[in-house]
């Protein structure tokens, strides 16, 4: 008798501070991301020269929209690109999601703005920042991975530059008159 | 059935004149003066209508309704006429009679209170005494109508409810003497000072002013005459039940002084338990004088027991709810007032003035820019402890202490306060609940726990505020209350990790025992995890002391320096950043440094030593041409100082040069040495050390000096933007650099909007709205931005 009585209390005594651990637990780890996030952001503040810079959009850190602009010698030079970055909680742990605002046409971006690279995906670490990913997104831009594309008929085309330029500051074009 | 009608209305009619001439006689005796001639006609000329009705009556005999209701009218006329009389004489007699006695006798000058006292003794006695005979002649009188009247039933029952008592009081004090209300205040107040001189109780300030008027060998007997008078006139008003109308209003008053005065008696005394005291002295004095004036019954008793359960105890519970602050304050030694009070706040309505009053002595009292932040602390956990035992709700705490919670979140030196209290050698309250480790441990897990135990439970009082949580309420742990004003611990454990910085830095050895016990109960409280940063420097000093001894010993002994030099290595991530200035050392400690730096590397290969050179203390000593002095400073100041070793005067334009530093800085520097009374500044920009120690004239060991001295020593980079205080002039090229950075990803924003974003995500860059503003426009006049609608965006 006595152990049926105890068994379930402890158990509920049990789940009941789980969640609290838990929830202390995701709090802690918020502060810490977001002075992390706010470190970055002040770093950033000496990568304007290198076409990239980010800052938080809204009343959050944990989401910001970025931009960085087409590396010269490339096709994209003189370009400009949105993106928005959106922070997990288990930042930097865990990688950011990085997509493009302004549709870019790209062999490893699709229509709806989501990049293919591997540092986003398997490859991440927490050493990467958004300087880093920015940059990388930035040397994306002149050299795409043709091996895993995400727009075929950009792929297909940027063999021929020319004709990839063309497309590529037609289509760009129209989206700068859209707005 | 009409014979007996006819009989009875014979027996009627020879028997009325007998009744009228009996009636006429009783009313004549009756007004033996001579009353209003026109109300007498009036009534006689009633009585005769009265009478023709039954007669009139009487002819028709077989009408027997008609003539029990006339029977009936002449009942009333008869009771009326004869009430009437009896009024009318009570109103001519006793009333002239009573009024007379006070009015007749001159009264004497009201300065002279020994002769009012011996004249309303004398002449309220007399009063009284006239009016109760009077009375009772008027009951005798009374009581033979009664007898008369018991041979007509409808008239008996008419007359009966008339009370002569009731009456004669109506009648004659309706008309009082205009100074009457005096004369009995004076009275009651007289009776009171008479029965509490017996008592040796003597608060009223009439005993005051009788011994000033009347010799010491006479009180006695006055004591004793106004003693009698008082009994005499109190029995008389207790006769005829005149208290009420004569009485209470007075003794209401007097009780009423009496109360203030025993409340008044018991302000400040916040050590003894005055309520048990204020129940001894109502039984002692107001309520044996009580009976005496009422005499024993009911009434009497009720109105004591109000006196004790309400009305005293109303007034010392406003008393001690505006003295709370000073309780508070006086915690514990004011234990007792405080059970008092606990047991003296009985309607809800009380707890709500408490927490009104107390809340507005908070405001007024404590929570402005005069107070200091550990007296706000110290009064807030006072508060907490005090509060907890009038109420263990902790309803009262959270409502009081909401606005000493908010004002303390925004005072910045709070979170330092209360983090250097609690690992700060002085015995402190804080302190003492750090090492009481009974106390819940970790604050928020323990609480839930009792908040099950329902044996104890007892509901939330109505006036709580429900949407806060109640483990809040509940926890009696001084700790994590002022934890809580900030949500979180994080903030607590880094300005713990700055204190710990500065004071490991500042020490010269390398003694860490009482810090190691500090962070072994701070561990308890906050968890070993958010005490991980603060364990590795601790570390870092034991192993310092150990790496310290055996890279000296490798050193070669040419580099050795003439005076121990000690460092300290740091793990540079778990340490708060160092402001870090270029401090200019002595070529003998840069060779030193340089050769530590090679042993330490052969030491740990793995490992890269930077020097930080203004972190540190230096001891040095001043020679000068009649003694020395010694200095335990910052680096920075001691190589300012050591300038004036090469040169004399500097101005400070050189000085700024030679530092590397910014004018500000210099300035600041050079402030303590001048508040040292070391350098001297004459003419303005120039400076030069003094030559005798006698030259110094009274050091300014003032407030100024000591601040200064704490400057010098405080070169940790506080998370709290401390950097920016010296250094008022916005830094251009960052804000603009931020500002840029906003822009380019955002597009166009107002000013306001854009000073928001700089607040939050800034914060080492302070600003005010106005060089915002300033800065915005310089950059708009540059062309760098442009402006539209009252938005800013980046020119392209």
């Amino acid at each position: 008798m006595a152990s049926q009585n105890t068994a379930p209390r402890r158990t509920a005594s049990a789940t009941a501070t789980n969640p609290k651990l838990k929830s202390t637990a995701s709090t802690m780890d918020g502060h810490a991301v977001t002075r992390r996030l706010q470190q970055e952001l002040m770093q950033l503040m000496g990568a304007a020269d290198l076409g990239i810079s980010a800052f938080p959009q809204g009343d959050s850190l944990f989401s910001w929209i970025g931009t960085i602009k087409g590396v010269s010698g490339t096709v994209y030079e003189g370009l400009s690109y949105k993106l928005l970055l959106k922070f997990p909680s288990a930042y930097p742990f865990n990688a950011p999601t990085v997509t493009f605002e302004t549709p870019c046409f790209h062999p490893n971006v699709d229509e709806r703005g989501n990049i293919c690279l591997d540092i986003l995906k398997d490859k991440w670490s927490a050493l990467y920042d958004v300087r880093t990913i920015l940059l990388s997104i930035q040397s994306l831009l002149g050299e795409p991975n043709n091996e895993s594309p995400l727009n075929g008929q950009a792929a297909g085309l940027w063999a021929n530059q020319e004709e990839f330029k063309k497309l590529l500051l037609q289509k760009y074009n129209e989206n700068a008159n859209k707005k | 059935m009409s014979a007996l009608a006819a009989s009875i209305a014979a027996q009627a009619a020879s028997r009325l004149p007998a009744v009228l001439e009996h009636c006429r006689s009783i009313v004549a005796s009756a007004s033996s003066s001579p009353s209003s001639p026109s109300t007498l006609v009036l009534e006689q000329q009633r009585l005769g209508a009265a009478i023709q009705a039954y007669f009139g009556c009487a002819d028709a005999a077989d009408d027997r309704q008609r003539r029990a209701s006339a029977e009936a009218v002449l009942a009333g006329t008869l009771a009326d006429l004869i009430l009437s009389e009896c009024r009318e004489s009570l109103r001519a007699q006793a009333a002239p009679a009573f009024w007379a006695v006070l009015a007749n006798t001159p009264q004497p000058d009201q300065s002279n209170s020994g002769a009012i006292a011996t004249w309303l003794a004398k002449n309220m006695q007399a009063a009284f005494a006239v009016l109760e005979a009077s009375i009772a002649a008027h009951e005798t009188l009374f009581e033979a109508v009664l007898d008369f009247a018991q041979s007509i039933p409808s008239l008996s029952a008419a007359i009966r409810a008339f009370n002569v008592n009731t009456e004669a009081g109506a009648i004659v004090f309706a008309r009082p003497l205009p100074e009457f209300a005096a004369m009995v205040e004076q009275f009651v107040t007289l009776s009171y000072w008479a029965h509490a001189v017996v008592h040796d109780d003597v608060p009223n300030d009439w005993h005051k002013r009788i011994c000033d008027d009347v010799p010491e060998e006479a009180i006695e007997a006055l004591q004793q005459a106004v003693g009698a008078a008082t009994a005499a006139v109190f029995s008389v008003c207790q006769r005829r039940k005149l208290q009420h109308r004569v009485l209470m209003p007075f003794v209401l008053s007097q009780l009423d002084i009496l109360v203030k005065a025993q409340t008044e008696a018991m302000a400040n005394l916040f050590a003894d338990s005055c309520h048990e005291a204020a129940g001894q002295w109502i039984d002692t004095y107001p309520a044996p004088w009580l009976r005496h004036v009422l005499g024993e019954s009911d009434e009497c008793d009720q109105l004591i027991s109000y006196l004790k359960t309400q009305w005293l105890s109303q007034s010392l519970a406003a008393l001690r709810t505006t003295e709370l602050f000073d309780i508070i304050v006086d915690y514990p030694e004011s234990a007792n007032a405080l059970s008092d009070l606990r047991a003296l706040l009985i309607h809800p309505q009380q707890r709500a003035a408490l927490v009104q009053t107390l809340r507005a002595s908070f405001e007024r009292r404590l929570l402005h820019p005069g107070a200091n932040t550990p007296d706000i602390l110290t009064q807030y956990i006072s508060a907490i402890r005090a509060l907890r035992q009038l109420d263990e709700s902790g309803v009262i705490l959270e409502q009081v202490c909401a606005p000493v919670r908010e004002y303390l979140f925004g005072r910045e030196d709070t979170i330092r306060c209360i983090v250097s209290s609690l690992v700060d050698d002085a015995e402190s309250d804080l302190r003492d609940e750090l090492a009481n480790t009974n106390a819940s441990a970790n604050a928020d897990s323990d609480v839930s726990d009792t908040e099950d135990a329902t044996d104890s439970w007892n509901p939330v009082p109505l006036n709580a505020d429900l949407t806060q949580p109640s483990s809040l309420r509940k926890t009696s742990d001084i700790i994590s209350l002022l934890i809580s004003i900030y949500g979180s611990k994080e903030r607590f454990v880094d300005e713990y990790r700055a204190l710990l910085s500065d004071r490991l830095i500042s020490t010269l050895s390398y003694d860490i025992d009482k810090e190691l016990r500090n962070l072994e109960l701070l561990k308890l409280r906050f968890g070993e995890a958010n005490m991980l940063f603060s364990e590795v420097m601790l570390r870092d000093i034991t192993e310092s002391k150990r790496n310290n001894t055996s890279v000296q010993e490798r050193m070669p002994e040419s580099v050795k320096l003439d005076f121990p030099l000690n460092v300290i290595i740091l793990s540079r991530l778990y340490w708060p950043n160092f402001k870090t200035e270029p401090t200019p050392l002595p070529k003998p400690v840069e060779d030193f440094m340089k050769a530590y730096e090679a042993a330490f590397e052969i030491l740990k290969p793995t490992r890269a030593l930077h020097w930080k050179h203004s972190v540190g203390i230096v001891t040095i000593s001043l020679d000068f041409e009649d003694g020395e002095l010694e200095f335990s400073v910052a680096p920075a100041m001691a190589s300012l100082i050591m300038l004036f070793e090469r040169d004399d005067p500097w101005t400070l334009g050189e000085l700024v040069e030679a530092t590397e530093s910014s004018t500000a800085v210099v300035r600041k520097r050079l402030a303590f040495w001048i508040a040292q009374r070391v350098v001297i500044e004459s003419p303005a920009d120039t400076f030069s050390v003094i030559s005798k120690i006698a030259d110094q004239g009274v050091p300014l060991q003032g407030i100024d000096a000591d601040s200064d001295e704490e400057d010098a020593l405080h070169n940790i980079d506080g998370e709290a933007g401390e950097e920016a205080e010296g250094d008022e002039e916005l830094d251009v090229t960052q804000c603009f650099m931020f500002v840029s950075m906003m822009l380019t990803n955002l597009g166009s924003l107002p000013a306001d909007r854009m000073l928001t974003m700089m607040g939050m995500y800034a914060p080492t860059m302070p600003i005010d709205d106005r060089s915002f503003r300033r800065f915005l426009s310089n950059m708009v006049a540059d062309g760098k931005l442009a402006t539209s609608g009252g938005e800013y965006q980046l020119v392209k």
